[in-house]
């Protein structure tokens, strides 16, 4: 029994703000507890400050700095225990820490993740700690290993449809999701059409989602807000491991620039299929990559100042010998300088930059188009922490960025045109966390969000069929108009018992950056534009409640949850528009309204052999766009009434882990004719009413097999993964087609993306 | 612009995938009326017809007691005879360029009502096959130049028959071209297809010895955007624009007409 305890692991049962002096430098070793061997590649952060994380070195060493005080740091490996370590700082010895293999006997177990605890006692609703060693362990597609396709088998998550990445939360649209990287929006976070996102699970130290009570720090989306923070290099030892994959390889590396002083991290992803169509007679002057790389910089400038610069960049190439050609990604960086003003005040100060593109052309004989549209911010971003008291923890901030945002410019056919506008938004946040009491806690906060359209191009006032009436000239850096919308948003979190707690929440939050789909997935064809004089902001209320509940040992968890929300000015093409149709964007869409409602229950079993959980979601969705349907309420495309993700892990001895997820969603709203009749010659058919019908349901196994063996300077693992074991084929399209063979003269046809996929990949730490 | 589709199914189909007949519970509606009317340099007919559930077969269910007439713009009346299989046709009316004429159909105690302006002929320079390697394959392309009409904002409808059948259509504007010849391209079949000859991929198959045709329409800008919004009716899923009021399906389109074509030899395919 003595053996599985860990070194000093021992649980706070509540979150108590930092309220060190000064930054102070940890070092320590982490190493495994049976073979007594370093553990290299461990993910190391404090909870309290989760953007400041690292990962152990070759030698299991790790160094970090964080504010003196109290803090909790959070040791998380693929195939061990999370640990969980208080520590009081200054700290001046090296903090050992020794890790037990996932796995033995649950009555043995002793130590346990810290995760359950803080799902019970984080006083917002519908929040999702994602610990990314966790989702390591999840069957890959095409072993990918890939952070948003793992958030989709959470409750309240549902995947944007058959292999794609993007996520869908609470009835939203992926587009309505803000996902920050190191403080840096990503826009289309999807390589290879959405197969997979554009974040590498190597450069991640944490990630949290809030599915709809949003702390008031953060803002502009009126779904969810998704804020992944990037590891941190070590300040004492180079460290280096990678990855080769059917599809991609990685590479990381990290280590010291000037010890104890400042450190760098790169984690770089290159995808290699086209290096084989380059050996390929027929497909050489093919292009089909895409990269990503991750690097960050810590300096430490003294006790008290920090200098973080974290740099991303995602690219997609596709090209088709000369005739076609396209390319999308994101540039990102952040600046952020930490600053400790004294024992209850620190401040974070960033400096954002964004760059989102996506550039396309086609080329065939003598008919040339191309289509490109881009999204620029440049921001700063002032956020203050605040602990006036023991029993408050104030956030209080302000932002502001520059946006300039090209919705498209083609050239079709010598036809060029392009709709480029500007804008300046602004927020300004407190919240409060309190502790009015032992067993209950609130937190209630204020966010001003104002968002004005720039003049230097042209704004226009439409008439009903869309077609301008008058076209409206302002100069450059001229208000056009400003919006101004008061976000509350109010939470509370009431403890029954030691392992029992109710959540209660209410949020407004509003978008200015819209986007608009041709497709229910991303595509390099979506079109972007802002709030403008025309173009309302979006706003989403949420309503939710939810209960938690711990067993005793914390081995098995349950929660359920319900929510209802309202969206207002939410924006869809008419019928008959597509993305090209006009230049001017406002002219080919319709503002509408949405509601969505559903119960997220969510059952986890947290130690032992086995562990993983079971979620179940039930839900609605709805839209009603005048002009569409009748104008009346109709079924949304993302409508599915229930999804469920069934999630195993299975350690086995001698280094096996072993992993299955089974997910489950009930057919995704279809619109489907009632009717056919016939054009020039050609059949039409009618279609009574929007989303009316059912795609057939879904289901999946995926299932791994991971084998890992930690020699004493290195660390490898072999992964072997089935994707859609039982090879069901699922919808992914379905389209109507003439059938002279049949009487009705008309068949339905269902295409699929994937078949049974088997993959394989090789991991290594050095 | 749906050319932008095409590497991405074409992307998503290299990636495996599957194809099979699913069956749906079709629910029914009361069948509407569905008019397609013209009036050309050729002459002028009207078919009135109801549209089928999607369990029935899809040959359209003629309409003959319907009452249609057709208004120019200079007042005169035209009162359309009941011909067979639910066209409606005046001897001898051919349509006036710069003339908006008004077709009004009364038909099941409701009055449906259209207009189309007649735009002037333009022409088709040459047209020729051509092959375009592109992924280590063939594609073949019908390649025709358009000749604009100077000066004037133009919509076209090309028609593209085979043996006199439907083969390909679709519709452009000149904007970015006034006046100039402009390239279009009619992507036909792959080589592989032609050699598998399968039988899915017949009706795009063309054969030694098919006659061509190409028709080109002028057309006014409420014709193209009702044509624009039946193009993408199914990949969109919704239904095209209301060119009728009254609450009937279909459209009225006064065109000028030009036709050419050509047979199809391998002989003649330029690489």
């Amino acid at each position: 029994m003595d053996k599985l305890i860990v070194l000093g692991a021992l649980l706070m049962l509540c979150v108590s703000p930092c309220r060190g002096q000064n930054s102070h430098l940890l070092r320590g070793r982490v190493t495994d507890r049976e073979t007594g061997r370093p553990l290299a590649g461990v993910t190391v952060y404090s909870r309290q400050f989760p953007d400041a994380g690292t990962g152990t070195t070759g030698q299991g060493r790790f160094t970090f700095s964080v504010p003196d005080g109290t803090t909790t740091l959070v040791f998380s490996f693929l195939g061990y225990e999370t640990v969980e370590l208080q520590v009081d700082l200054p700290a001046d010895e090296e903090i050992l820490v020794s890790m037990s293999e996932e796995s033995h006997d649950i009555d043995q177990v002793t130590v346990t993740s810290r995760s359950a605890r803080d799902r019970l006692d984080n006083v917002l609703p519908g929040v999702e700690k994602i610990e990314i060693a966790e989702m390591a362990k999840i069957p890959a597609l095409l072993g990918e290993r890939d952070i948003l396709r793992s958030l989709q088998l959470l409750p309240g998550i549902k995947s944007e449809g058959e292999g794609s990445s993007g996520f869908q939360v609470r009835g939203g649209t992926a587009s309505q999701n803000l996902i920050m990287l190191d403080d840096a929006t990503i826009y289309n976070s999807g390589h290879l059409m959405g197969i997979f996102s554009t974040f590498n699970d190597d450069a991640l130290a944490n990630a949290a989602l809030y599915k709809g009570q949003i702390p008031a720090q953060y803002g502009g989306a009126v779904s969810s807000v998704f804020d992944i923070n990037t590891k941190t290099g070590n300040m004492e030892d180079y460290n280096y491991s990678g990855s080769v994959g059917l599809l991609s390889a990685k590479v990381n590396v990290e280590g010291p620039i000037a010890r104890d002083k400042a450190s760098f991290f790169v984690a770089a992803r290159r995808s290699y299929l086209d290096l084989f169509l380059k050996f390929t007679e027929d497909y050489k002057n093919n292009t089909l990559n895409f990269y990503d790389i991750n690097s960050k910089v810590n300096y430490n400038i003294g006790q008290r100042d920090k200098l973080f610069v974290s740099f991303f960049m995602g690219r997609d190439n596709m090209g088709l010998d000369d005739l076609m050609r396209m390319k999308w990604g994101n540039i990102a960086t952040t600046a952020r300088w930490f600053r400790q003003y004294n024992d209850r005040l620190y401040s974070n100060t960033s400096f954002i930059l964004t760059s989102f593109l996506s550039d396309n052309s086609i080329d065939i004989l003598d008919v040339a188009n191309s289509f490109d549209t881009h999204i620029r911010k440049y921001g700063l971003r002032e956020d203050f922490s605040w602990t006036p008291h023991s029993r408050h923890s104030v956030r209080f901030g302000f932002e502001s960025v520059y946006i300039d945002l090209k919705s498209a410019e083609w050239d079709m056919n010598n036809y060029r045109e392009k709709e480029r506008r500007y804008a300046w938004e602004n927020a300004v946040w407190i919240n409060d966390e309190w502790i009015v009491k032992d067993n209950l806690t609130v937190s209630v906060g204020l966010r001003l969000n104002a968002f004005s359209a720039l003049g230097g191009s042209p704004y226009y006032i439409l008439d009903a069929n869309g077609d301008i009436v008058q076209t409206l000239t302002y100069g450059r850096g001229d208000f056009v108009n400003t919006y101004l919308v008061l976000e509350p948003r109010a939470s509370l979190n009431y403890s029954i018992d030691r392992n029992r707690s109710i959540k209660a929440g209410y949020s407004r939050t509003s978008q200015n950056i819209h986007s608009l789909r041709n497709l229910n997935m991303s595509m390099p064809m979506d079109r972007y534009t802002m709030s403008s004089n025309l173009v309302k902001p979006q706003e989403s209320d949420q309503l939710s409640l939810g209960y938690v509940m711990l067993t005793g040992k914390q081995t098995y968890e349950f929660s359920i949850e319900g929510y209802y929300k309202t969206i207002r000015n939410i924006l869809d093409y008419k019928d008959g528009k597509s993305f090209n149709s006009e230049i001017e964007l406002e002219r080919l869409v319709l503002p509408g309204k949405g509601r969505s409602y559903g119960i997220e229950a969510y059952a986890r079993k947290n130690t032992g052999r086995l562990t993983g959980w079971v979620s179940y979601t039930l839900s609605w969705s709805e839209n009603k766009i005048d002009g569409i349907n009748n104008d009346r309420w109709y079924t949304a495309g993302n409508d599915r009434r229930h999804d469920i993700s069934v999630v195993g892990m299975y350690n086995l001895p001698r280094g096996w882990q072993m992993a299955a997820t089974w997910v489950y969603n009930t057919g995704q709203a279809l619109t489907a004719p009632s009717a056919k009749y016939q054009v020039n010659g050609e059949t039409v058919y009618y279609y009574a009413e929007r989303n009316g019908y059912r795609a057939p349901d879904y289901h999946r196994l995926d299932i791994s097999a991971t084998h890992r063996k930690v020699n004493k300077r290195y660390t490898r693992e072999w992964v072997f993964g089935v994707y859609n074991a039982y090879c069901r084929y699922n919808p992914f399209l379905i389209v109507f087609e003439d059938d002279d063979h049949k009487p009705s003269g008309t068949k339905t046809v269902q295409r699929s993306l994937f078949g049974i996929i088997p993959s394989v990949s090789y991991n290594f730490k050095f | 612009m749906k050319k932008y589709i095409l590497p991405v199914i074409l992307l998503l189909s290299l990636l495996a995938g599957c194809e099979k007949e699913i069956y749906i519970d079709y629910r029914t509606v009361e069948p509407l009326y569905v008019i397609e009317g013209r009036i050309s340099n050729e002459g002028t007919e009207v078919l009135v017809t109801l549209t089928k559930d999607m369990d029935d077969g899809s040959d359209p269910t003629p309409q003959s007691d319907a009452t249609v007439t057709l208004i120019s713009g200079d007042g005169e009346i035209y009162p359309l005879d009941y011909a067979v299989d639910g066209y409606y046709r005046a001897a001898d009316l051919t349509g006036t360029v710069g003339q908006t004429y008004t077709l009004q159909v009364e038909a099941g105690g409701n009055m449906f009502t259209s207009t189309s302006e007649m735009h002037g002929q333009a022409q088709i320079g040459s047209l020729h096959f051509q092959w375009l390697k592109a992924l280590g394959e063939k594609v073949l392309f019908l390649v025709f130049v358009l000749e604009d009409i100077p000066d004037q904002e133009n919509y076209y409808h090309y028609k593209v028959y085979r043996n006199g059948e439907n083969y390909r259509w679709y519709v452009m504007n000149d904007r970015g071209n006034d006046g100039k010849p402009i390239s279009v391209n009619v992507f036909c079949m792959t080589e592989q297809m032609a050699k598998d000859d399968k039988e899915d991929d017949r009706e795009h198959i063309l054969y030694e010895g098919d006659e061509i045709s190409i028709e080109l329409q002028t057309i006014d800008k409420r014709t193209y955007d009702y044509l624009y919004s039946v193009g993408l009716s199914e990949s969109a899923a919704s239904n095209p624009i209301d060119n009728f009021t009254g609450g009937c399906l279909g459209y009225f389109a006064a065109f000028s007409t030009f036709r050419t074509g050509t047979v199809f030899s391998y002989a003649d395919i330029r690489e």
